[in-house]
């Protein structure tokens, strides 16, 4: 597995695929979130929204995905937040990094995680990797 | 104010969640995840894990069997996702049986740009047989007065 650089600086970045409504539909599947505005697009517009609007916990589990490419199997994710900016749709690719930050603890590595779509922030956040012992 | 304030320092009924494989390897996929050890129990078990273990996020797909009631009056058309923060003490791995509740820590509302915005805090707590606490998922969502498109 690849490793990147835990220190303070070090970037990882990963795009996802555009967003698909199958997608959204597996999400909604997998994760039990049944509203209609991520899937339903005549009831998303006449919530007043331009279209279907993929779920806040989507984006920040593509943003997990970035996170977890950096623990890269020596760290667990401990706490990992997300302030959801803007809207994502159908059709955004999402454009995740994450940054080391300095830690005040050697077991433990904070990052900043941001995802964009196009020039738009449309999320921020934290995580806190745990470092482990190899295998454990 | 739409959201019933009563609620607040309520919790519901505690839930159980078998955490299934099946679960697992469904979840990851629907995030476009590609890690083997969400999907390969052996590779999993090489890596020194009872079975899979579970994308950082999993936890979102704890969900009480019934309706949050302090949701159960809203439209869920005018329901954002506003913050959400995960905390794991250990990682939760297929075959755990996990004690859950949710629960409704605050109400808070601001002035939004064309209408009032609701902050619903809420939290769920999942435990393990033994009674510690494994992880919580704290999810504050943005309730928005008709007409009103602020939070984003």
């Amino acid at each position: 597995m690849q490793q990147n650089k835990l220190e303070p600086g070090a970037v990882h970045r990963l795009t996802s695929k555009p967003v698909t409504t199958t997608q959204l539909v597996k999400y909604a599947g997998a994760s039990g979130d049944f509203n209609r505005i991520h899937f339903d697009e005549p009831f998303a517009r006449e919530k007043g929204l331009p279209g279907v609007l993929v779920h806040g916990m989507l984006t920040m589990a593509i943003v997990g995905r970035c996170v977890d490419d950096m623990a890269a199997g020596r760290a667990r994710v401990a706490e990992f937040s997300s302030q959801f900016l803007a809207p994502v749709y159908v059709g955004d690719a999402v454009a995740a990094a994450a940054t080391v930050v300095q830690s005040d603890s050697p077991e433990h590595v904070r990052l900043e995680v941001v995802a964009t779509v196009g020039e738009k922030t449309v999320l921020k956040g934290k995580a806190l990797l745990e470092l482990e012992p190899a295998g454990a | 104010m739409e959201v019933d304030r009563s609620f607040i320092g309520t919790a519901m009924d505690p839930f159980v969640v078998d955490v299934e494989k099946g679960a697992i390897r469904s979840f990851a996929e629907a995030i476009g995840e590609t890690n083997p050890l969400y999907f390969d129990e052996a590779q999993a078990q090489a890596a020194g894990f009872p079975s899979l273990i579970a994308p950082p996020t999993f936890a979102a797909s704890f969900r009480p069997p019934t309706r949050q009631p302090w949701l159960l009056p809203l439209d869920e058309g005018r329901i954002l996702a506003g913050e959400q923060v995960f905390t794991s003490r250990r990682r939760i791995v297929a075959g755990d049986v996990l004690s859950c509740q949710m629960h409704l820590v605050d109400i808070t509302e601001k002035q939004g740009r064309s209408g009032t915005l609701e902050f619903i805090v809420q939290e769920l707590r999942a435990h393990d047989p033994a009674g510690e606490l494994v992880v919580t998922n704290r999810r504050v969502v943005i309730y928005r007065s008709a007409g009103a498109l602020g939070g984003q």
